[in-house]
Protein backbone atom coordinates (compact mmCIF):
# COMPACT_ATOMS: atom_id res chain seq x y z
CA UNK A 1 0.00 0.00 0.00
CA UNK A 2 1.31 3.42 -0.81
CA UNK A 3 0.71 4.59 2.68
CA UNK A 4 3.25 2.16 3.89
CA UNK A 5 5.92 3.61 1.69
CA UNK A 6 5.64 7.05 3.23
CA UNK A 7 7.68 6.45 6.29
CA UNK A 8 5.42 3.98 8.10
CA UNK A 9 7.08 0.70 8.85
CA UNK A 10 5.27 -1.95 6.88
CA UNK A 11 7.03 -4.80 8.63
CA UNK A 12 6.42 -3.68 12.17
CA UNK A 13 3.49 -4.36 14.42
CA UNK A 14 1.38 -1.95 12.41
CA UNK A 15 1.28 -4.38 9.52
CA UNK A 16 -0.62 -6.87 11.63
CA UNK A 17 -3.11 -4.21 12.59
CA UNK A 18 -3.71 -3.20 9.00
CA UNK A 19 -4.08 -6.79 7.89
CA UNK A 20 -6.67 -7.37 10.58
CA UNK A 21 -8.50 -4.22 9.51
CA UNK A 22 -8.59 -5.36 5.88
CA UNK A 23 -9.32 -9.00 6.56
CA UNK A 24 -11.85 -10.78 4.34
CA UNK A 25 -15.46 -10.41 5.16
CA UNK A 26 -16.71 -12.32 8.14
CA UNK A 27 -20.08 -14.06 7.92
CA UNK A 28 -21.40 -11.83 10.67
CA UNK A 29 -20.67 -8.79 8.59
CA UNK A 30 -22.72 -10.11 5.70
CA UNK A 31 -25.77 -10.92 7.76
CA UNK A 32 -27.78 -8.15 6.13
CA UNK A 33 -27.24 -9.37 2.60
CA UNK A 34 -30.74 -10.72 2.14
CA UNK A 35 -32.28 -7.52 3.39
CA UNK A 36 -30.14 -5.50 1.01
CA UNK A 37 -31.07 -7.73 -1.92
CA UNK A 38 -34.73 -7.40 -1.03
CA UNK A 39 -34.35 -3.64 -0.85
CA UNK A 40 -32.79 -3.57 -4.31
CA UNK A 41 -35.56 -5.73 -5.70
CA UNK A 42 -38.21 -3.52 -4.21
CA UNK A 43 -36.52 -0.47 -5.64
CA UNK A 44 -36.44 -1.91 -9.15
CA UNK A 45 -38.47 0.16 -11.60
CA UNK A 46 -41.57 -1.32 -13.07
CA UNK A 47 -41.07 -3.24 -16.30
CA UNK A 48 -41.41 -1.16 -19.40
CA UNK A 49 -43.82 -3.56 -20.97
CA UNK A 50 -46.32 -3.15 -18.21
CA UNK A 51 -46.15 0.60 -18.62
CA UNK A 52 -46.73 0.25 -22.34
CA UNK A 53 -49.60 -2.12 -21.73
CA UNK A 54 -51.10 0.36 -19.33
CA UNK A 55 -50.90 3.14 -21.89
CA UNK A 56 -52.43 0.95 -24.57
CA UNK A 57 -55.20 -0.07 -22.25
CA UNK A 58 -56.03 3.54 -21.50
CA UNK A 59 -56.02 4.36 -25.20
CA UNK A 60 -58.27 1.44 -25.99
CA UNK A 61 -60.73 2.49 -23.32
CA UNK A 62 -60.77 6.07 -24.58
CA UNK A 63 -61.29 4.99 -28.19
CA UNK A 64 -64.05 2.60 -27.22
CA UNK A 65 -65.81 5.27 -25.19
CA UNK A 66 -65.55 7.75 -28.04
CA UNK A 67 -66.88 5.23 -30.54
CA UNK A 68 -69.81 4.32 -28.36
CA UNK A 69 -70.73 7.92 -27.67
CA UNK A 70 -70.42 8.85 -31.35
CA UNK A 71 -72.61 5.94 -32.36
CA UNK A 72 -75.25 6.91 -29.89
CA UNK A 73 -75.27 10.48 -31.11
CA UNK A 74 -75.47 9.45 -34.74
CA UNK A 75 -78.22 7.00 -34.07
CA UNK A 76 -80.15 9.54 -32.08
CA UNK A 77 -79.88 12.25 -34.70
CA UNK A 78 -80.66 9.86 -37.53
CA UNK A 79 -83.80 8.59 -35.94
CA UNK A 80 -82.50 5.14 -35.45
CA UNK A 81 -83.31 5.07 -31.83
CA UNK A 82 -86.88 4.62 -30.65
CA UNK A 83 -87.74 7.50 -28.48
CA UNK A 84 -89.95 6.60 -25.60
CA UNK A 85 -91.78 9.91 -25.77
CA UNK A 86 -93.06 9.25 -29.27
CA UNK A 87 -95.53 6.41 -29.40
CA UNK A 88 -94.97 4.14 -32.30
CA UNK A 89 -98.14 3.74 -34.27
CA UNK A 90 -99.12 0.32 -35.39
CA UNK A 91 -98.32 -0.55 -38.97
CA UNK A 92 -101.88 -0.19 -40.03
CA UNK A 93 -102.10 3.31 -38.64
CA UNK A 94 -99.12 5.04 -40.03
CA UNK A 95 -99.41 8.76 -40.48
CA UNK A 96 -100.10 8.51 -44.14
CA UNK A 97 -102.31 10.54 -46.29
CA UNK A 98 -105.54 8.93 -45.51
CA UNK A 99 -108.74 10.65 -45.49
CA UNK A 100 -111.92 9.63 -43.88
CA UNK A 101 -114.17 7.35 -45.75
CA UNK A 102 -116.56 10.10 -46.43
CA UNK A 103 -114.02 11.83 -48.57
CA UNK A 104 -114.19 10.79 -52.15
CA UNK A 105 -111.59 8.42 -53.25
CA UNK A 106 -108.53 9.54 -55.05
CA UNK A 107 -107.53 7.63 -58.02
CA UNK A 108 -103.99 6.71 -58.62
CA UNK A 109 -102.55 8.50 -61.54
CA UNK A 110 -100.79 5.52 -62.99
CA UNK A 111 -103.21 2.96 -61.85
CA UNK A 112 -105.31 0.85 -64.08
CA UNK A 113 -108.92 1.48 -64.55
CA UNK A 114 -110.30 1.06 -61.15
CA UNK A 115 -113.36 -0.91 -60.53
CA UNK A 116 -114.02 0.90 -57.37
CA UNK A 117 -114.91 4.47 -57.12
CA UNK A 118 -114.01 4.94 -53.49
CA UNK A 119 -110.50 3.82 -53.02
CA UNK A 120 -107.49 5.59 -51.79
CA UNK A 121 -104.17 4.36 -52.87
CA UNK A 122 -100.76 4.82 -51.44
CA UNK A 123 -97.68 4.98 -53.55
CA UNK A 124 -96.48 1.68 -54.83
CA UNK A 125 -95.17 -0.63 -52.18
CA UNK A 126 -94.99 -4.13 -53.41
CA UNK A 127 -92.91 -5.28 -50.50
CA UNK A 128 -95.21 -3.99 -47.87
CA UNK A 129 -97.61 -6.54 -46.56
CA UNK A 130 -101.22 -5.75 -46.69
CA UNK A 131 -102.39 -3.87 -43.74
CA UNK A 132 -106.02 -4.35 -44.02
CA UNK A 133 -108.31 -6.68 -45.74
CA UNK A 134 -111.28 -5.80 -47.61
CA UNK A 135 -114.43 -6.63 -45.77
CA UNK A 136 -116.00 -9.58 -47.18
CA UNK A 137 -112.97 -10.84 -48.90
CA UNK A 138 -113.26 -8.54 -51.81
CA UNK A 139 -113.36 -9.38 -55.39
CA UNK A 140 -110.68 -10.55 -57.62
CA UNK A 141 -109.17 -8.26 -60.11
CA UNK A 142 -109.23 -9.16 -63.70
CA UNK A 143 -106.28 -11.23 -64.53
CA UNK A 144 -105.68 -9.62 -67.79
CA UNK A 145 -105.22 -6.18 -66.34
CA UNK A 146 -102.75 -7.31 -63.77
CA UNK A 147 -100.63 -9.13 -66.28
CA UNK A 148 -100.39 -6.15 -68.38
CA UNK A 149 -99.41 -3.70 -65.75
CA UNK A 150 -97.24 -5.79 -63.59
CA UNK A 151 -93.63 -5.74 -64.68
CA UNK A 152 -92.37 -7.58 -61.61
CA UNK A 153 -92.63 -11.26 -62.23
CA UNK A 154 -91.49 -12.21 -58.75
CA UNK A 155 -94.84 -11.37 -57.29
CA UNK A 156 -96.64 -14.07 -59.11
CA UNK A 157 -100.02 -15.27 -58.07
CA UNK A 158 -99.53 -14.49 -54.47
CA UNK A 159 -99.05 -10.92 -55.28
CA UNK A 160 -102.07 -11.02 -57.44
CA UNK A 161 -104.05 -12.42 -54.62
CA UNK A 162 -102.86 -9.71 -52.37
CA UNK A 163 -103.77 -7.18 -54.91
CA UNK A 164 -107.18 -8.49 -55.17
CA UNK A 165 -107.73 -8.39 -51.49
CA UNK A 166 -105.64 -5.53 -50.35
CA UNK A 167 -106.65 -2.07 -50.92
CA UNK A 168 -106.51 1.11 -49.15
CA UNK A 169 -108.48 1.18 -46.04
CA UNK A 170 -109.83 3.86 -43.94
CA UNK A 171 -109.19 2.81 -40.47
CA UNK A 172 -110.73 5.19 -38.13
CA UNK A 173 -111.79 8.59 -39.09
CA UNK A 174 -111.89 9.65 -35.47
CA UNK A 175 -108.55 8.22 -34.53
CA UNK A 176 -105.41 10.16 -33.98
CA UNK A 177 -103.86 9.21 -37.24
CA UNK A 178 -106.57 7.91 -39.40
CA UNK A 179 -104.20 6.51 -41.87
CA UNK A 180 -103.98 3.37 -43.83
CA UNK A 181 -101.02 1.48 -45.03
CA UNK A 182 -101.73 0.34 -48.51
CA UNK A 183 -99.50 -2.20 -50.04
CA UNK A 184 -99.38 -3.55 -53.44
CA UNK A 185 -98.66 -1.99 -56.70
CA UNK A 186 -100.53 0.98 -57.82
CA UNK A 187 -101.75 -0.83 -60.86
CA UNK A 188 -103.73 -3.28 -58.89
CA UNK A 189 -104.55 -1.41 -55.78
CA UNK A 190 -107.83 0.19 -56.31
CA UNK A 191 -110.03 -2.79 -56.65
CA UNK A 192 -112.08 -2.66 -53.51
CA UNK A 193 -114.23 -0.23 -51.89
CA UNK A 194 -113.61 1.47 -48.66
CA UNK A 195 -115.89 0.41 -45.88
CA UNK A 196 -118.32 2.82 -44.54
CA UNK A 197 -117.25 5.53 -42.32
CA UNK A 198 -116.69 4.53 -38.75
CA UNK A 199 -116.13 0.95 -39.60
CA UNK A 200 -113.71 -0.92 -37.55
CA UNK A 201 -110.59 -1.86 -39.37
CA UNK A 202 -110.47 -5.50 -40.13
CA UNK A 203 -107.77 -7.64 -38.84
CA UNK A 204 -104.69 -8.14 -40.85
CA UNK A 205 -103.90 -11.24 -42.68
CA UNK A 206 -107.13 -11.62 -44.57
CA UNK B 1 -21.69 -9.38 -5.72
CA UNK B 2 -21.49 -5.69 -5.05
CA UNK B 3 -22.72 -6.08 -1.52
CA UNK B 4 -20.01 -8.55 -0.58
CA UNK B 5 -17.36 -6.30 -2.04
CA UNK B 6 -18.46 -3.12 -0.33
CA UNK B 7 -20.13 -4.21 2.87
CA UNK B 8 -17.03 -5.28 4.91
CA UNK B 9 -15.23 -2.00 4.45
CA UNK B 10 -18.43 -0.05 4.93
CA UNK B 11 -19.39 -1.67 8.20
CA UNK B 12 -15.85 -1.34 9.52
CA UNK B 13 -15.75 2.29 8.56
CA UNK B 14 -19.03 2.78 10.41
CA UNK B 15 -17.68 0.84 13.35
CA UNK B 16 -14.80 3.26 13.57
CA UNK B 17 -17.25 6.16 13.59
CA UNK B 18 -20.12 4.99 15.77
CA UNK B 19 -18.98 1.78 17.46
CA UNK B 20 -21.43 -1.01 18.08
CA UNK B 21 -24.26 0.64 16.17
CA UNK B 22 -22.42 0.10 12.91
CA UNK B 23 -24.49 -2.90 11.87
CA UNK B 24 -27.76 -1.02 12.10
CA UNK B 25 -26.37 2.00 10.33
CA UNK B 26 -24.98 -0.23 7.59
CA UNK B 27 -28.42 -1.70 7.03
CA UNK B 28 -29.94 1.76 6.83
CA UNK B 29 -27.20 2.78 4.44
CA UNK B 30 -27.96 -0.08 2.09
CA UNK B 31 -31.63 0.74 2.16
CA UNK B 32 -30.84 4.27 1.10
CA UNK B 33 -28.43 3.01 -1.54
CA UNK B 34 -31.12 0.76 -3.00
CA UNK B 35 -33.59 3.63 -2.97
CA UNK B 36 -31.27 6.17 -4.56
CA UNK B 37 -29.27 3.91 -6.84
CA UNK B 38 -30.89 5.42 -9.94
CA UNK B 39 -29.66 8.85 -8.98
CA UNK B 40 -26.08 7.66 -8.56
CA UNK B 41 -23.57 9.56 -10.69
CA UNK B 42 -19.91 8.72 -10.52
CA UNK B 43 -18.23 11.99 -9.63
CA UNK B 44 -14.77 10.54 -9.14
CA UNK B 45 -15.18 8.56 -5.96
CA UNK B 46 -16.96 5.63 -7.56
CA UNK B 47 -19.61 3.53 -5.98
CA UNK B 48 -17.55 2.89 -2.89
CA UNK B 49 -17.12 6.58 -2.34
CA UNK B 50 -20.81 7.21 -2.86
CA UNK B 51 -21.73 4.47 -0.42
CA UNK B 52 -19.19 5.79 2.07
CA UNK B 53 -20.66 9.27 1.75
CA UNK B 54 -24.12 7.96 2.55
CA UNK B 55 -22.77 5.96 5.46
CA UNK B 56 -20.88 9.00 6.74
CA UNK B 57 -23.98 11.14 6.72
CA UNK B 58 -25.84 8.46 8.59
CA UNK B 59 -23.07 8.17 11.11
CA UNK B 60 -22.85 11.90 11.70
CA UNK B 61 -26.58 12.10 12.25
CA UNK B 62 -26.31 9.21 14.65
CA UNK B 63 -23.51 10.89 16.56
CA UNK B 64 -25.41 14.12 16.76
CA UNK B 65 -28.31 12.31 18.31
CA UNK B 66 -26.24 10.36 20.79
CA UNK B 67 -23.35 12.77 21.38
CA UNK B 68 -20.79 10.12 21.98
CA UNK B 69 -17.75 8.60 20.40
CA UNK B 70 -16.84 4.93 20.22
CA UNK B 71 -14.41 3.52 22.74
CA UNK B 72 -11.74 0.97 22.19
CA UNK B 73 -12.79 -2.59 22.91
CA UNK B 74 -9.29 -3.84 23.63
CA UNK B 75 -6.15 -2.44 25.05
CA UNK B 76 -3.21 -1.56 22.90
CA UNK B 77 -1.25 -4.40 24.52
CA UNK B 78 -3.45 -6.93 22.76
CA UNK B 79 -3.04 -5.19 19.43
CA UNK B 80 0.74 -5.06 19.82
CA UNK B 81 0.98 -8.84 19.73
CA UNK B 82 -1.80 -9.35 17.18
CA UNK B 83 -1.09 -12.54 15.23
CA UNK B 84 -1.15 -12.69 11.48
CA UNK B 85 -4.56 -13.50 10.02
CA UNK B 86 -2.97 -16.13 7.84
CA UNK B 87 -2.07 -18.10 10.89
CA UNK B 88 -5.28 -17.57 12.81
CA UNK B 89 -7.62 -20.49 12.62
CA UNK B 90 -10.27 -19.43 15.04
CA UNK B 91 -12.85 -17.27 13.38
CA UNK B 92 -13.96 -15.71 16.60
CA UNK B 93 -10.48 -14.50 17.26
CA UNK B 94 -10.29 -12.99 13.80
CA UNK B 95 -13.54 -11.15 14.25
CA UNK B 96 -12.40 -9.89 17.61
CA UNK B 97 -9.07 -8.87 16.13
CA UNK B 98 -10.77 -6.97 13.32
CA UNK B 99 -13.10 -5.19 15.68
CA UNK B 100 -10.26 -4.42 18.07
CA UNK B 101 -8.21 -3.02 15.22
CA UNK B 102 -11.03 -0.75 14.10
CA UNK B 103 -11.56 0.39 17.65
CA UNK B 104 -7.86 1.06 17.97
CA UNK B 105 -7.90 3.20 14.84
CA UNK B 106 -10.92 5.03 16.20
CA UNK B 107 -8.86 6.27 19.13
CA UNK B 108 -7.04 8.61 16.77
CA UNK B 109 -8.18 12.17 16.30
CA UNK B 110 -11.34 12.32 14.27
CA UNK B 111 -9.96 13.40 10.89
CA UNK B 112 -6.95 11.06 11.15
CA UNK B 113 -9.08 8.07 12.07
CA UNK B 114 -11.50 8.78 9.27
CA UNK B 115 -8.73 9.23 6.75
CA UNK B 116 -7.11 5.95 7.75
CA UNK B 117 -10.40 4.09 7.65
CA UNK B 118 -11.37 5.43 4.24
CA UNK B 119 -7.98 4.81 2.69
CA UNK B 120 -7.01 1.52 4.33
CA UNK B 121 -10.29 -0.17 5.25
CA UNK B 122 -12.68 1.07 2.59
CA UNK B 123 -9.95 1.17 -0.04
CA UNK B 124 -10.45 4.65 -1.47
CA UNK B 125 -7.64 6.71 -2.94
CA UNK B 126 -6.80 10.13 -1.58
CA UNK B 127 -9.02 11.95 -4.05
CA UNK B 128 -12.08 9.82 -3.38
CA UNK B 129 -11.54 9.96 0.36
CA UNK B 130 -11.24 13.73 0.11
CA UNK B 131 -14.60 13.89 -1.66
CA UNK B 132 -16.18 11.83 1.06
CA UNK B 133 -14.72 13.92 3.83
CA UNK B 134 -15.20 17.21 2.08
CA UNK B 135 -11.51 18.09 2.22
CA UNK B 136 -8.64 18.47 -0.17
CA UNK B 137 -6.70 15.37 -1.18
CA UNK B 138 -3.50 16.75 0.30
CA UNK B 139 -5.16 17.20 3.67
CA UNK B 140 -6.44 13.66 3.56
CA UNK B 141 -3.02 12.29 2.70
CA UNK B 142 -1.48 14.16 5.58
CA UNK B 143 -4.15 13.05 8.02
CA UNK B 144 -3.80 9.43 6.99
CA UNK B 145 -0.03 9.50 7.25
CA UNK B 146 -0.15 11.11 10.69
CA UNK B 147 -2.73 8.63 11.86
CA UNK B 148 -0.71 5.64 10.79
CA UNK B 149 2.38 7.12 12.27
CA UNK B 150 0.62 7.62 15.55
CA UNK B 151 -0.63 4.05 15.56
CA UNK B 152 2.85 2.72 14.84
CA UNK B 153 4.35 4.80 17.65
CA UNK B 154 1.76 3.57 20.09
CA UNK B 155 2.40 0.00 19.19
CA UNK B 156 6.15 0.45 19.46
CA UNK B 157 5.74 2.21 22.76
CA UNK B 158 3.61 -0.61 24.10
CA UNK B 159 6.12 -3.20 22.98
CA UNK B 160 8.98 -1.29 24.49
CA UNK B 161 7.02 -0.83 27.64
CA UNK B 162 6.33 -4.51 27.87
CA UNK B 163 9.92 -5.33 27.09
CA UNK B 164 11.22 -2.89 29.66
CA UNK B 165 8.88 -4.27 32.21
CA UNK B 166 9.88 -7.78 31.49
CA UNK B 167 13.56 -6.80 31.46
CA UNK B 168 13.14 -4.97 34.73
CA UNK B 169 11.50 -7.94 36.29
CA UNK B 170 14.14 -10.30 35.04
CA UNK B 171 17.11 -8.12 35.94
CA UNK B 172 18.32 -8.52 39.41
CA UNK B 173 18.31 -5.26 41.28
CA UNK B 174 21.71 -4.17 42.48
CA UNK B 175 22.02 -3.13 45.99
CA UNK B 176 23.29 0.30 46.53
Amino acid sequence: MSIHGRGVDSHGPLSGVLRAATAPAHPEELAGEQAAVAAFRDAQPAPRRSLLARILTVKAVVIAAAAVSTGVVVAATGGGLPWPSTPTPPPAESPATQEPASVPAVTQPAGPPSTSSTSTQEPPGPETPPSTAVPGGGGKAPRSDNDKENDKPRHGKDEDKKDTTVTSQTVDPHGPSGSTQTPGSSARGAVTAVPPSGAKPPSQGG
Amino acid sequence: MLYREVQPGLVRYLRGLVGDDAEDLASETWLQIARDIRSFRDEGAGFRGWAATIARHRALDHLRRNQRRPVAGMSDDVLADLPDTQDTADQVIRIAATNATIAFIATLPRDQAEAVLLRVVVGLDAKAAARVMGKRPGAVRTAAWRGLRTLAERLEHDREGVGVTQAGVGTPRKAT
